[in-house]
């Protein structure tokens, strides 16, 4: 969409063509880039979709567009079109619900909240002026401070709004610092919160803290880490999920295009690592962190192909340190986008290169421990361990990554399948007989936390965008 | 703004509202943005050069082929350029278009 945008400012009749089902996102996506009127051709999505398998079962759909595209083209414009109307509204600061008893009210409140598109679809508390600022005694950041936009709609995220929406979640005031440096991850420029949210591809947030908060606030990082029944996890994970929602004016089939919904949609992945079980430094400390310090590490998990992989553990299969170590290996080097034949941007996710998140049982982390293995150390073997011998690659893979190391010199290249400069001549000088070839860009891009019961087990989550971002947790 | 349960009961002896719950707006504000128009169209094709910039998804090449062929069948005097790129094409390479094409048909997005 700002593709097209950006021709038209620079004076060229565009028509941006869509199937239906996203025209609603295409039109939201022009007024987000400040033109409304850009014209679409739209495309039956219910045949589109089925027939682009061939040109001739693609060729009805195509001709029937015809007439649409050149009339797109030469249709004089109309005054709305040459000139729009700004439609811009200061929302109201409250909204008055009158009825003949609180539990009326409260339903009342909770239809209105949904109809409006402003609830996630499970219960919520009324975020009343005193709740708000009961929320707000968790921190001591000012209510105004704004910590960034979130997309699609750049909605502007105050504490105040966040802690709003954490009422709704239903979170405790003891929270909101840890649902503020969690938003603070998601809205950093190195993270694309753009896709996470709004692609088709059902991604989901992952949300994990480091540190004493929390203990103090009782977040699970044991058996049922990514589930229900602890009002921390649950509820930190729903006041994100709703500040996505009203931050970012967000809604599915709207510009939240996910086809089969998210994983944990309502919650998302929200836990802790497992500091007590663990024989190793906490992971934030390992990033340079005090250990007093708490921290929240924020992710993306891949949607319909690499949200969740178990690797071992558990109380049924037995299972070993080796034979969990050779399928972590085996997944990443099994994972070869970062050979995939790179076009700039070019819609082809097997190009894009991964970043790993593993999280390891206690137990296992006790036998690496035993077996001499740190955090730092294990984090090196497996990446030393998935390098691809220079023999092993295809020519089409060779040429794959020599495209990308020129395009990351040359800076034609979007920034999550950039291979940074300091990680260039690695890449460089492994394109030779006798060398090893990276898979991943850098150690740092397989994160490893310890977190789960005893006995637990040691699962993979991926994506192949963005890192994983860490922010420190503030205002206290 | 007054938060008591009542006994539903007694509510539904009551006609009248006693309850108002004042809650804040939970929406982030968005801050206005300035509007543009789209730019003048042709009054015809004929002789143009006609840009079809495609965001590499499966199966939108066949889609455009025939387009591309019915556009020649429609209007032989215009010319018609194929270009493969992201969805924002990014500020140089949409200068360059601009310099190469006088209309674009871009797509197909989702």
């Amino acid at each position: 969409m700002s593709g097209a945008i950006r021709l038209e400012k620079l004076g060229k009749p565009v028509v941006y063509v869509v199937p239906d089902v996203f025209v609603c996102d295409a039109q939201s996506s022009a007024e987000d880039n400040g033109m409304p009127g850009l014209r679409l051709a739209i495309l039956p999505g219910r045949e589109y979709y089925a027939r682009r398998i061939n040109t001739k079962e693609i060729e009805p759909i195509a001709l029937s567009a015809i007439d649409q595209l050149i009339s797109g083209l030469t249709r004089p414009l109309s005054e709305e079109e040459e000139r729009p109307k700004q439609k811009y509204l200061k929302p109201t600061e409250t909204i008055k619900i009158e009825a003949e008893s609180y539990e009326l009210a409260l339903e009342k409140f909770n239809q209105l909240f949904i109809d409006q598109h402003w609830g996630s679809g499970l219960p919520l508390i009324p975020p009343t002026k005193e709740r708000v600022d009961w929320m707000l005694t968790g921190t001591h950041r000012s209510p105004q401070e704004i910590i960034g936009t979130v997309i699609p709609k750049n909605g502007i995220a105050t504490i105040e709004k966040i802690a709003i929406n954490s009422v709704m979640a239903g979170a405790k005031p003891e929270y909101l610092p840890v649902i503020i440096a969690a938003l603070e991850g998601f809205l950093d420029q190195d993270f694309d919160l753009l896709h996470m949210t709004t692609s088709s591809g059902s991604f989901l947030p992952a949300i994990i803290v480091n540190g004493p908060i929390a203990k103090e606030i009782d977040m699970n990082s044991g058996i049922g880490l990514i589930g229900h029944g602890w009002r921390a996890n649950n509820t930190i994970g729903h006041a994100i999920r709703l500040s996505l929602i009203n931050l970012g004016h967000l809604w599915p089939g709207e510009n939240d295009m996910a086809l089969i919904g998210r994983l944990s949609s309502h919650t998302f992945f929200t836990f802790a690592e497992n500091e007590e079980q663990s024989p190793w430094e906490p992971y934030h400390v390992s990033l340079g962190y005090k250990k007093e310090e708490s921290a929240v590490t924020v992710s993306t998990i891949g949607g319909y192909t690499s949200g969740l992989t178990i690797l071992g553990g558990g109380a049924v299969e037995i299972w070993s340190a080796q034979s969990i170590l050779d399928r972590m290996t085996s997944l990443i080097s099994g994972n070869r986008r970062i050979f995939g034949l790179f076009k700039r941007g070019q819609a082809n996710p097997m190009a894009h290169p991964s970043r790993f998140i593993f999280v390891i049982h206690p137990e296992l982390a006790l036998e690496l421990n035993r077996l001499g293995y740190n955090r730092e150390s294990l984090q090196k073997y497996l990446y030393e361990k998935t390098c691809i011998p220079y023999e092993n690659l295809t020519p089409q893979e060779v040429k794959g990554l020599e495209d990308r190391i020129d395009a990351s010199r040359a800076g034609d290249i979007l920034r999550y399948d950039l291979i940074p400069s300091d990680r260039l001549p690695i890449f460089q000088e492994a394109l030779q007989s006798g060398e090893k070839v990276p898979v991943v860009i850098s150690p740092h891009d397989i994160a490893l936390f310890v977190a789960g019961g005893f006995p637990g087990y040691t699962f993979a989550m991926s994506y192949f965008r963005v890192s994983h971002v860490t922010k420190k947790v503030e205002g206290v | 703004m007054e938060n008591r349960i009542e006994n539903p009961s007694e509510d539904k002896l009551s006609s009248k509202t006693s309850i108002a719950l004042e809650v804040l707006n939970p929406r982030g504000e968005i801050a206005p943005l300035p509007y543009l128009g789209i730019s003048p169209r042709l009054k015809d094709l004929a002789g143009k050069r006609i840009g079809i910039y495609w965001v590499g998804k499966q199966g939108g090449d066949h889609f455009w082929d025939v387009v591309e062929k019915a556009i020649k069948e429609r209007v032989p005097s215009a010319s018609i350029l194929r270009y493969k790129g992201p969805f924002d094409l990014g500020e140089s390479m949409a200068e360059r278009l601009a310099k190469e094409c006088d209309v674009f048909l871009y797509g197909v997005g989702d």
